[in-house]
């Protein structure tokens, strides 16, 4: 079965090893990772993309995008989280290095609506994956045993939702295949 | 059980060409997205280096789709042509950012780039299909009570 999972960690170093985990999984052949991207919320509350590219002004915007999608995975229930102030605006490395689009304020209100259930606090650190899983215990089992909590949703489900058509830019922002962020640090 | 071993066998092969074709064009999108990001301090011979790759991961792919058994209608082997396709283009588009300077560079650049996410999508797709149906076929039989 496709799915979008996103798991939750407290530090930039557990998300790295849950990171490392989910392709292990890939190499063991348990799961089939497509694309992965580590994000983090930052102290003014945005959502951002961590990349591999070692000079961070070359960040680019996603406009309707991570924390949409993290929250739909996330559900309608739980803490809001930035609305609104909180809209991704990150860094894109993916399909089209370079892309930026633009972040009118419909899309962003869409986005915080999406992003109210889901809680990544300011210093928190996400994961965000593609993958094709048989069975879901292997990821359950080795994230939690990292710290990490656990979202998933069907691929399907989520493209049956209005901003998640076709044409949703999924791969502007996921790798597929393992990375570690080049020149910069998280906290 | 010599039929059994060549089968087996056969199975292990398909596997590592797709491992190998999964993984020649992974490093293909790494090596393009890196030498975007660099923009005005990237080299010819870098471009060289991805022009490369994306031969040889489309070679890599050709050699997985000759070891998938099956007609053309086959989930795996559709996902692996189809990637072989758009590994032409992301040759053909590098080859012609080679050529070019400037925006005609980066455009050509952008192309290869996104014809080399697609054909990742398209592997890890058919390794996807691979595994699930593996799996299917090696599932304990249950026994009728």
């Amino acid at each position: 079965m496709r799915n979008f999972v996103s798991v939750v960690f407290d530090t930039s170093a557990k998300a790295y090893d849950g990171l490392h985990e989910l392709w292990n999984l890939d190499r063991e052949g348990d799961v089939t990772v497509h694309g992965t991207a580590v994000v983090h919320r930052d102290g003014l509350g945005r959502l951002v993309v961590d990349t591999d590219q070692t000079d961070p002004p070359l960040a680019t915007a996603v406009g309707v995008g991570v924390g949409a999608l993290l929250g739909a995975l996330a559900g309608p229930a739980g803490a809001a989280v930035g609305a609104g102030g909180g809209a991704a605006i990150g860094a894109a490395v993916g399909g089209t290095a370079g892309f930026v689009a633009d972040i009118n304020r419909a899309e962003v209100e869409s986005e915080g609506r999406f992003e109210t259930g889901f809680d990544v606090l300011p210093g928190q650190h996400a994961i965000i994956a593609d993958v094709s899983e048989d069975w879901t215990t292997p990821i359950d089992e080795r994230m939690r045993r990292l710290g990490g909590t656990v979202h998933r949703r069907s691929r399907d489900a989520i493209r049956d939702e209005a901003l998640f058509g076709p044409d949703y830019p999924y791969y502007q922002y996921m790798y597929p295949y393992e990375y570690n962020p080049g020149g910069y640090l998280y906290p | 059980m010599a039929k059994a071993k060549v089968l087996e066998k056969s199975e292990a092969a398909v596997r590592d060409a797709l491992d190998h074709a999964r993984t020649a064009t992974q490093e293909l999108h790494q090596t393009i997205s890196r030498t975007l990001a660099k923009r005005a301090s990237t080299s010819k011979a870098e471009v060289e280096g991805a022009i490369r790759k994306a031969k040889e991961a489309a070679e890599s792919t050709r050699s997985a789709v000759g070891a998938r058994q099956g007609t053309a209608q086959d989930e795996v082997k559709k996902q692996l042509m189809a990637a072989v396709g758009k590994l032409d283009a992301a040759e053909k588009h590098a080859a012609e950012s080679f050529k070019s300077s400037g925006d005609a560079f980066h455009t050509a650049l952008g192309k290869a780039l996104a014809d080399a996410r697609s054909s990742v999508q398209d592997i890890s797709e058919a390794v996807a299909a691979h595994r699930s149906e593996q799996a299917a076929k090696h599932a304990p039989v249950k026994q009728a009570s």
